[in-house]
């Protein structure tokens, strides 16, 4: 691990702390220097990392989605209304599913995207027509929010060096965009563009494979799964709570 | 050329962003968005480590990790809007006494 990676890490972090800190301090005047501070030194710390490491296109796009995705996320927790939580919601998974076709899990990205844009938002934007949102600030917690931030702030600091110290030998300085699909030798570099349709298909027979081969005892546990959500999902919708308790 | 170890730096960074908002808002709504965003995290880091050590087998725990998120935003707004009609309020902290119904 090079100087750069640890000026880099130690930057992300402290900016996570310090958007951790800013989360509930509404009031303007401590907010927004703050913001601008922490959203100033992670982008500092993305010229960097852009500027060491990414010479290829798919170094760019790489960089230019993670920072989408901690933004989006950054806005998805800290959004005032859960709408505006859902569709910055909808711009974090998007980066993600970004960062798997990069990372050649294109049948994987759009499962995600599919599922998440398509399905879940749906269902999440109808529930919450259905509530009457609060417009009162919300009560404190059992231990006071800034333990609660500094606590996350220095565990994901504490997570990265574990991964960093874990990693293999052979991962620290390779890249990813290195073949390794099963069913055929891929190559996802833009000379070799034309020829990742034909591998792609090929991976995603693998994992058709994968999931009815070796991973069929858990295919059918979340199968399982899913048919015990739907059960419940139907025996809650149906449920009627006594008169006395209902609300209005 | 993305080395891996940004990707586990990312997919930290993300799951602790959420996981600080899940501990910090006390909107059931957004604490269940904050869940979804740390499921999510964690198949960008089953992605990341079967591109390092080869094969699809990251992949496919990802999509049962696909497979649990959705079951869970599934029972979770399910169970939301039950315990909404009861108490009429979205704070997690007035659903304290189960034991009264």
């Amino acid at each position: 691990m090079d100087v750069w990676n640890a000026a880099i890490l130690s930057a992300i972090a402290l900016a996570l702390t310090a958007w951790a800190v800013v989360l509930h301090r509404r009031d303007p005047k401590f907010t927004l220097p703050a913001s601008l501070g922490a959203i100033g030194m992670s982008a500092a710390a993305a010229v960097v990392l852009v500027g060491t490491h990414a010479q290829t296109a798919t170094g760019v796009l790489f960089y230019g989605f993670a920072l989408g995705a901690i933004a989006s996320s950054y806005l998805v927790v800290t959004a005032r209304h859960p709408v505006h939580g859902a569709l910055w919601l909808l711009v974090a998974m998007a980066c993600l599913g970004g960062i798997m076709i990069l990372l050649e899990a294109p049948y994987l990205a759009t499962a995600y995207v599919l599922v998440f844009a398509a399905a879940a938002l749906v269902f999440y934007l109808s529930s919450v027509t259905m509530v009457e949102l609060p417009d009162k600030p919300a009560p404190d917690l059992w231990i006071s929010r800034y333990t609660v931030t500094a606590l996350a702030g220095l565990a994901s600091f504490v997570l990265v060096c574990v991964f960093i110290s874990e990693l293999p030998a052979t991962a620290e300085g390779e890249s990813l965009s290195r073949s390794m699909a099963i069913g055929g030798a891929t190559q996802l570099d833009a000379a070799s563009a034309e020829t990742s349709a034909g591998s792609t298909a090929d991976a995603t027979a693998s994992i058709g494979h994968l999931l009815l081969g070796e991973y069929f005892l858990p295919f059918l546990a979340v199968a399982l799964l899913l048919v015990t959500a739907i059960v419940g999902g139907v025996y809650l919708a149906h449920y009627e709570a006594p008169a006395d308790t209902r609300y209005r | 050329m993305i080395p891996a170890t940004h990707v586990l730096v990312l997919a930290s960074a993300l799951f602790f962003l959420s996981l600080t908002g899940l501990l910090i808002r006390r909107n059931v709504l957004v604490m269940l968005l904050c869940i979804e965003l740390m499921l999510g995290s964690v198949a960008l880091v089953f992605v990341a480590l079967a591109e390092v050590h080869g094969g699809l087998r990251g992949q496919v725990v990802g999509l049962f990790v696909l497979a649990i998120a959705v079951a869970q935003i599934g029972i979770g707004l399910a169970m939301l809007m039950l315990l909404y009609r009861r108490r009429g309020e979205l704070n997690p902290t007035s659903w304290e006494r189960l034991k009264d119904w």
